[in-house]
């Protein structure tokens, strides 16, 4: 077990070694990829707690990554807030929500909870559009380059500069989620994906564990987004809709459902994929359609999980 | 009235007009194997479920450890010691033995018992599967075990919880006859060291071979009860359960 800790610790530490260097390494579009890159890494380790791990048809994804982000933009275009504080601002304001929205939600089954939670998406998306002194409006509002208070109060304007903040939060995102699966929360939420009657037998309150499960997603999607909007120069309430789930959705199935590496090799694999297919209008969505038929019927496991029990034989094999 | 851990009082179930349980009684002490048989449709599953929490009576009271449980849902039983197989397998497929146990650890941290570090969990889930027999398991995911086996690692499971009492329900099910022999031993055990165990199965041979006490069920109703010789020869009992069943055989 041990061993099998530290093996994976060097793994990660490899990895961020790597992905350290890129921006000495690579061209600046690929650096500007990459910072897309990593704010994926959170939202797909972030939604595949709710989906994956409790087994929750929870379709919230694009809903608190909008939230998220029209939060952290809000706080700093309007009041000026520096950086740090518009993240924690977006990452407890989708916190917050997901707690008030679930507590109602998660009492909710299956199908039912997935057409509540679209149906939160849309009233989000409204209210975005028709409020607009408040929200926004239909065009959304600017977002400035935030000050960064732990940086003497420099903005990050370069890409390089977000590359790096990126890493981090990236980082510090899959640490602290592989670490919650640990714990017996977590523990639980795996019990309640396989059966809810059992999860009962075994002391396991199921409601406040639907509930923690969906509050913890809200949480690191509304991360992601409150960083998200800072790649952008705008927020735009169209960019958090049915377009973003289906995406969002599809990074988690393409990876493996469940598992958390899975979830990172599907937000790599697919954020790329999509920026490579925006030169082919239209071409995205049918290709997009035709690889999430062809995963569920060929690799259901994921890419993932299908590569590593391959990889994982063939060492038996050799060893 | 310490001496009794479960006292469960003419319960009822009604299903619209239909009553699958009629009135049903039953008194476990401490350390006792007690049994109910009856034939499939009898409403034993649904009494169970019942005493487990996973279903509300229409009538009746439950008593456990001395506290009126009736309308407790099933996760504060279960925190309060009371603990549960299932017939289909409570055992989650895609963990291994071991995390399966720890999730009997987890059960015991949540009834508020205070146990050792959590990083000897999987000393402490070891052990218990090794004192059951079935420690070579420890790292195989449930998926690929033995159904005998998977009964004995979701048994330490329940013992890892620290469980006061243990429902099993129809252990015996899927589950070969060498194997059944082992699991009567395990239980007879456990039940030596104080832990008590209510079991219920259609099949006489597992409750007559590990039970002390026995209660035939048919038709929602109690039909009968006492140690397992006298139910054996008991002519309602034959009338109702063991005709039925001779007269398939036939």
């Amino acid at each position: 077990m041990r061993a099998l800790l530290t093996h994976e610790a060097a793994t990660l530490a490899a990895i961020t070694l790597v992905a350290a260097l890129g921006p000495l390494v690579l061209n600046g579009y690929y650096v500007y990829l990459l910072t897309i890159v990593f704010a994926y890494v959170i939202l797909a380790a972030g939604f595949n707690v709710v989906l994956g791990w409790s087994g929750q048809l929870a379709f919230m994804s694009a809903a608190f990554f909008g939230f998220g982000a029209w939060v952290s933009g809000r706080a700093t275009s309007l009041y000026g807030v520096p950086a740090e504080v518009a993240l924690v601002l977006g990452t407890v304001g989708a916190a917050v929500l997901g707690l008030t929205f679930g507590a109602l939600a998660v009492r909710l089954a299956r199908y039912y909870l997935a057409i509540v939670t679209l149906t939160l998406m849309y009233v989000l998306d409204y209210s975005y559009r028709n409020f607009a002194e408040l929200m926004g409006g239909v065009s959304g509002f600017r977002v400035r380059d935030p000050r960064f208070a732990l940086l003497g109060g420099a903005q990050a304007t370069s890409d390089t500069d977000r590359y790096y903040i990126g890493l981090v939060l990236a980082i510090l995102t899959y640490v602290v989620v592989r670490w919650l699966r640990t714990t017996p929360t977590a523990r639980g939420w795996r019990v309640i994906r396989r059966d809810e009657r059992v999860a009962a037998a075994l002391g396991i309150n199921v409601y406040l564990s639907r509930l923690s499960a969906f509050v913890v997603s809200s949480a690191l999607l509304g991360l992601a987004g409150a960083w998200f909007v800072f790649l952008n120069t705008r927020f735009l309430p169209e960019a958090f809709g049915m377009h973003e789930l289906l995406f969002d959705f599809l990074i988690l199935v393409v990876g493996g459902l469940g598992s958390l590496n899975g979830a990172v090799v599907g937000a790599v694999l697919l954020v790329m994929a999509r920026e490579y297919l925006r030169t082919f209008p239209g071409l995205s969505e049918i290709l997009f359609g035709g690889v999430l038929l062809a995963v569920a019927l060929f690799v259901p496991a994921g890419l993932y999980g299908t590569v590593a029990a391959r990889f994982r034989s063939l060492r038996e094999r050799v060893a | 009235m310490s001496d009794v851990l479960l006292a469960v009082e003419s319960v009822t179930v009604r299903f619209g007009g239909l009553t699958a349980v009629d009135s049903m009684s039953v008194v476990v002490r401490p350390g006792a194997i007690y049994g109910i048989i009856g034939p499939n449709g009898a409403g034993k599953t649904t009494f169970f479920d019942t005493i487990s929490g996973h279903r509300r009576v229409s009538a009746g009271r439950i008593e456990f450890r001395g506290n009126d449980v009736t309308h407790e849902p099933a996760h504060r039983r279960a925190r309060m010691g009371l603990a549960r197989t299932f017939q289909l397998g409570g055992i989650i497929p895609d963990l291994t033995a071991l995390e399966n146990v720890i999730l009997g650890l987890d059960q015991a941290r949540r009834s508020g018992a205070v146990l050792t570090d959590r990083r000897s969990d999987r000393a402490v889930a070891l052990a218990t599967l090794e004192r059951l027999g079935v420690g070579g398991a420890a790292d195989q995911p449930c998926v690929s075990l033995a159904a005998g086996t998977r009964r004995l690692v979701e048994v330490a499971r329940t013992i890892a919880a620290g469980a006061h009492l243990v429902l099993l329900d129809e252990p015996g099910a899927g589950v070969h006859e060498t194997e059944s022999r082992e699991l009567v031993r395990v239980i007879r055990a456990l039940a030596g060291e104080g832990t008590a165990f209510l079991l219920i199965d259609h099949s006489m041979d597992l409750v007559f071979a590990a039970c002390e006490d026995v209660t035939v069920m048919n038709l929602g109703k109690r039909i009968a009860n006492g140690p397992p010789e006298a139910i054996r020869n008991d002519p309602r009992v034959l009338e109702a359960y063991l005709g039925t069943t001779a007269m398939r055989r036939a």
